[in-house]
């Protein structure tokens, strides 16, 4: 969407009137059912996450892995490519960082083998990405169902690595994982991890705004018809969309497993990272420079949820439906656009 | 390979895979209507775990699981009507509103789950639908075990095949669901009301995702986060590759039902593999089937497309 | 003593830049058949869909028998005896010819035996159970005139019903139509053509740019009259322009090219050729070839067989960018969704074609500046009204749609330009300006291929004419042999019968 005054004023009110809705009906369901009043465990989740120093950290974390997957799905979405296999490649990504660190990590020192992991996992979430994008190409495969099985399958095969049957489970673990990666090897440095991101976020942004590879995403989606009419190869298109995509959800993968978890186990990627960064994504207008606002804004209510679940049992699934009541305000908003503009006009 | 005794393993398989099938079976019969009116529903899974939360709470209020089924329906009309709200009469792009709908289904079932009876160590049980073995029919040996000692909605889903199939390619109705879905426009014009069948279309498609959704709480007796696991997604794949015809999406159910049984029938029979391999199978077959036939399908002109009467 | 049976008063309605309709009065009798004429985008279908409730008017009312009626859908037309038939079919080419007549909301049981002897009056032979996919563009035409007599509907609505008809076909059917009327039902015959309308017609409305123009009986007004009010004129232009003939630009043969439902589209036995400097024009009725020869040329479409050799060059399996490279251009038939990118701004789309282009780089980067000044630049030459640059090209009209596309393929300095209707539905001053545009590229050196229905534009034009009828070329006429008779005789098919009352 193009900035304008208007239209960030527009936006505004709508997202933020969104927001209400979706937290004034769940703050109904909480207060009737739970009886705990819905302002202080708002209160609380914030304040968790950002004020206490367990929770910035977690909500950092978030902000960085839903940054760089949300960016991937923003220029995927740009051209209309429903990539929602950001789980799936996510999986990946970190399957692949495991691979790495358990073949390297007695072999190098610990700064090569972290560099090597995060390469790893960015090509894993590449090479997941990349086929759900090569059968839409070349057979003509809808990849809404694609990604969707893509994800099924990496879960499962992620259970089955750590589980008695598979490879990689920790006989003296009692839970279904795999042995903990090395003290040496954990990347918990917020310099390096903020830099990832911010490199991240200026190559997409650049691709997408100041090259004609991101011209071309944008004429796909206005009109694919019009695309094919000037000749863009569309095929080629959609592919380097899956590999981008992929790899920055594989990225994130990675850091998932050097920084947060230092473990892959049967829960890994319990809040389905990849399902919010389609939301994180949409709300940022599919703007790059704005995927980091709203992933602060989820990433503080993952963490801050997360928190509070611990004390008051309050699901984080809650989640899944605000983003739910949230999207669908937007697209209607979308949808009803021009009218509400006449409107405000003759108003 | 250890040997695996065949009979028993053969009965669970059919047995197992019937109970299965009926649950692709109800919400693809749905989605092949919506999708043959020109509605691409992609909200089922997140139907279906609304049906499943619903159906549970209505039998646990109740004590009687076939009420426990009401509530399935209740929750397919609910989000059914949502869905048709946002997609048809405002127009929002399907794939969207689709998207959108699951992930408040998924959400708010979970989400209501947890904070209602999710808070004790325990899970609450609540009254189970029966089977209703088929008199006389279930006493012979063997094929009797398999086939008749079903759910009574289990019995109504298959017979509702040719019934449906009737009304879709014999009846007016059925050629005006087909109208609207190759050229809205033509039927239009021809005065039919092409955003009414289309409503009416989705509130089926929903319903029988909740009704289905209900099913597979209520068949276990209990709910648990995420225990539709992808179902509703190979529902939806299995509508697009049946041709939207009722029989072949029997069929297509019947296949997916039976391989989605095998993993449960080998752990019956003692037999050790990966379970996970096994529940892959399912995904890993849908893929498949796609990748083969995604470039002859013929889907109906319209599908995907909200009609606007005044669009130039 | 015939009565006013419809009566459309004071009817106006606007669309998103445009007035369709202005104040637009027309009543209708019983017992004849009323005919709208006018040009293409004079607001005939705008009116006839107000009556069939596919469109709500902004002002004016509507009258049956005398009494006021509220139109609302084509459910509450069909109750109220109006039956149509449209421009574009309405039948659902899936389902058989038995079950499309099922799809009426009024039916309740089909007589069969109606059916069959009605379709004998139209020279019809119908298979009540084939699917109305294997049917032809004629015979479906048929099914549907055939289908609203069936109905037995009181008030009938013809628009442009002989479009893809034979001459023996059109004949039999404006036959049909004369009966019908003389049983004392009321008609409505859209059309442009005026023989046919002066063949068929009791009375005669003409609308120019949504203004009723002319209302009187056919009988007491000449065609040359009736084009007067039709159109207003152009100013003849004497052209002189040297054709250096003895380059051969582009070379079409044997070429063979599948329609969207499996059938041959085009099926060319002659060939087609276009020499530097010349406008080579295609005539034609819509649906016999014409938009999937032009896909084929361009690569937007797979050609089963033949070749395509531009400039020296075969390209007839070359992607569609390399054909662009090498100096096609196109004008399509959508504008809004093929030939631009509707979200996209003005400037976009003067560069939608340009991407590999080193000229609006910087290093990998777009270069902005270039692009803004380019575009600024084709703003003032091409007279596009709009705000600025920035501006998304869907809420542009129409004929400023066509000046942006026009823009973009001229500066992009083609060798060959293809048109497909390019002044279709445009108001004189655009249609004017393109038309000179066209004529000054050719004159500068550049070719063009030009497909209109508009045969008085083909032949303002062009210097030389193909025909093409049921996907081949069936005629050609150099500029000296221009003869309206006997290109309307090809276009029609070779067999002509003269319409008689």
């Amino acid at each position: 969407m193009k900035i304008t005054k208007e239209n960030l004023i527009l936006n505004f009110i709508v997202y933020t009137t969104a927001f209400l809705l979706a937290i004034g009906f769940g703050a109904v369901l909480i207060w009737t059912i739970m009886r705990i009043n819905p302002f202080s465990a708002l209160s609380l989740i914030v304040s968790t996450a950002l004020f206490t120093p367990f929770g910035r950290t977690a909500t950092f974390y978030y902000l960085v892995e839903l940054t760089l997957i949300s960016l991937g799905l923003a220029i995927s979405y740009r051209a209309k490519y429903w990539n929602i296999g950001g789980d799936g490649q996510l999986i990946f990504g970190a399957i692949f960082s495991m691979q790495t660190i358990f073949s390297l990590e007695h072999l190098f020192s610990p700064w090569l083998v972290i560099v090597a992991t995060l390469l790893m996992g960015t090509l894993g979430g590449a090479i997941y990405g990349v086929i759900p994008a090569i059968i839409k190409v070349k057979l003509n495969v809808n990849e809404v169902l694609s990604t969707l099985m893509l994800n099924f399958i990496a879960i499962y095969f992620m259970t089955w690595l750590v589980d008695v049957t598979g490879p990689w489970k920790d006989p003296h673990a009692a839970e279904l994982e795999s042995y903990p990666i090395p003290y040496s090897l954990y990347l918990e440095n917020p310099i390096i991890l903020t830099l990832i991101m911010v490199f991240a976020i200026a190559i997409i942004y650049i691709l997408a705004e100041k090259t004609f590879f991101g011209f071309k995403i944008k004429v796909i989606g206005s009109s694919h018809y019009a695309a094919d009419y000037a000749g863009i190869d569309r095929g080629k298109v959609y592919i380097y969309l899956g590999l981008i995509s992929g790899a920055l959800a594989g990225l994130a993968g990675s850091i998932e497993i050097l920084s947060v978890s230092h473990i892959l186990s049967s829960t890994f990627d319990s809040l389905d990272m990849g399902y919010v960064a389609i939301f994180t994504s949409w709300l940022a207008s599919l703007n790059p420079l704005f995927v980091i606002l709203s992933s602060l804004l989820m990433s503080t209510l993952l963490s801050g949820g997360y928190f509070m679940e611990a004390i008051t049992s309050v699901s984080v699934l809650f989640i899944y439906y605000f983003e739910g009541i949230t999207f669908i305000s937007i697209i209607i908003f979308e949808a009803t656009k021009s009218k509400i503009k006449r409107v405000m006009k003759l108003g | 390979m250890a040997s695996i005794p065949l009979i028993p393993f053969f009965i669970a398989v059919i047995s197992i895979g019937i109970s299965y099938t009926t649950i692709y079976l109800i919400t693809s019969l749905g989605e092949i209507f919506s999708e043959k009116a020109g509605v691409l529903n992609l909200s089922l899974e997140g139907v279906m775990a609304m049906g499943a939360f619903l159906g549970y709470v209505f039998s646990f209020i109740s004590g009687n699981p076939y009420f426990g089924l009401v509530g399935g329906l209740v929750a397919g009309l609910i989000l059914g009507l949502l869905f048709a709200f946002i997609s048809i009469t405002i127009g929002v792009n399907q794939v969207l509103a689709g998207l959108s709908v699951w992930l408040v289904g998924m959400g708010l079932s979970d989400f209501i789950y947890t904070i209602s009876f999710g808070r004790t160590s325990y899970l609450i049980t609540v009254p189970k639908l029966p089977t209703v073995p088929v008199p006389y029919l279930s006493g012979i040996p063997i094929i009797g075990q398999m086939l008749f000692d079903h759910t009574l909605v289990d019995y109504a889903a298959y017979l509702s095949v040719p019934l449906l199939w009737y009304i879709m390619f014999r009846t007016n109705f059925g050629l005006k669901i087909i109208s609207v879905g190759e050229n809205p426009r033509a039927a239009d014009s021809l005065g039919i009301n092409v955003n009414r069948i289309r409503y009416i279309m989705v509130l089926f498609d929903s319903s029988m995702a909740g009704l289905s959704g209900s099913m597979i709480s209520l068949t276990a007796g209990l709910y648990q986060v995420g225990m539709i696991a992808g179902r509703g997604w190979i529902a939806i794949g299995i509508a697009a590759f049946s041709g939207l015809n009722p029989a072949y999406g029997l069929l297509a159910s019947l296949i997916f039902g039976v391989v989605s049984a095998f993993g449960p029938s080998l752990m019956i029979v003692g037999y050790r593999i990966p379970y996970e391999f096994l529940d892959m199978t399912p995904f890993i077959a849908l893929l498949v089937v796609v990748m083969m036939i995604s470039k002859r399908m013929l889907m109906p002109s319209a599908l995907g497309k909200p009609y606007k009467r005044e669009e130039k | 003593m015939s009565k006013v049976t419809v009566g459309l008063y004071n009817i106006s309605k606007s669309f998103p830049g445009v007035k369709a309709l202005d104040d637009v009065t027309v009543e209708a009798y019983s017992g004849e058949v009323h005919a709208i004429l006018g040009e293409n985008g004079a607001g005939k279908t705008t009116l006839m869909n107000i009556l069939y409730g596919l469109i709500q008017p902004d002002s004016g009312h509507v009258e049956i028998n005398g009494k006021k009626v509220s139109i609302k859908s084509p459910n509450d037309a069909l109750r109220l005896g109006i039956g149509m038939v449209h421009q574009h079919f309405s039948l659902i080419p899936t389902l058989n010819v038995l079950e499309n007549f099922k799809l009426i909301s009024l039916a309740k049981n089909i007589d069969k035996e109606k059916i069959l002897e009605l379709s004998k009056n139209l020279n019809l032979n119908l298979d009540l159970n084939a699917k109305v996919s294997s049917l032809s563009a004629g015979e479906r035409q048929r099914l549907e005139v055939l289908r609203l007599l069936y109905f037995n509907f009181n008030i009938l609505i013809f628009d442009e019903p002989t479009s893809v008809l034979t001459p023996i076909e059109t004949d039999n059917l404006l036959k049909a139509i004369r009966k019908i009327a003389a049983e004392g039902k009321t008609i409505f015959f859209i059309s442009h053509k005026l023989n046919e309308v002066k063949a068929v017609s009791d009375r005669i409305t003409v609308l120019r740019r949504g203004k009723v123009t002319f209302n009187g009986v056919t009988k007491e007004i000449s065609t040359d009259e009736l084009i007067k009010y039709m159109i207003e004129k152009l100013p003849k232009v004497e052209i002189k322009r040297e054709i250096k003939s003895t380059e051969e630009v582009l070379n079409v043969s044997g070429l063979k090219v599948k329609g969207s439902r499996g059938n041959l589209a085009v099926n060319l036995n002659s060939k087609i050729n276009v020499y530097k400097n010349e406008i080579v024009g295609i005539a034609g009725i819509a649906g016999n070839g014409q938009r999937e020869l032009f896909d084929a040329i361009m690569g937007l479409r797979k050609i089963e067989e033949g070749k395509i050799i531009f400039k020296g060059k075969d390209i007839t399996h070359s992607p569609t960018h390399k054909r662009i490279e090498l100096g096609i251009g196109y004008i399509p038939e959508d504008r809004i969704l093929t030939g631009l990118a509707p979200d996209l701004s003005i400037k976009e789309n003067l560069i939608l074609k340009l991407y590999d282009n080193q000229q609006f780089r910087k290093w990998y980067f777009i270069d902005n500046n270039k692009i803004d000044a380019m575009a600024n630049a084709l703003l003032k030459e091409y007279d596009i009204r709009a705000a600025n640059v920035e501006v998304p090209v869907k809420n542009l009209s129409g004929g400023n749609l066509q000046k942006v596309i026009l823009a973009r393929e001229i500066s992009m300095n083609p060798d060959l330009l293809l048109a497909y209707e390019p002044t279709k539905g445009l108001d004189i001053g655009a249609t004017y300006f393109i038309r000179n545009k066209l004529i000054d590229f050719a004159n500068k050196g550049g070719s063009v291929l030009l497909f209109s229905e508009d045969l008085e534009e083909l032949l303002f034009l062009s210097d030389r004419l193909y025909v093409i009828y049921n996907g081949d070329i069936v005629a050609e006429f150099s500029r000296e042999q221009f003869d309206e008779y006997k290109i309307g005789k090809a276009m029609s098919g070779i067999n002509y019968v003269e319409v008689k009352n």
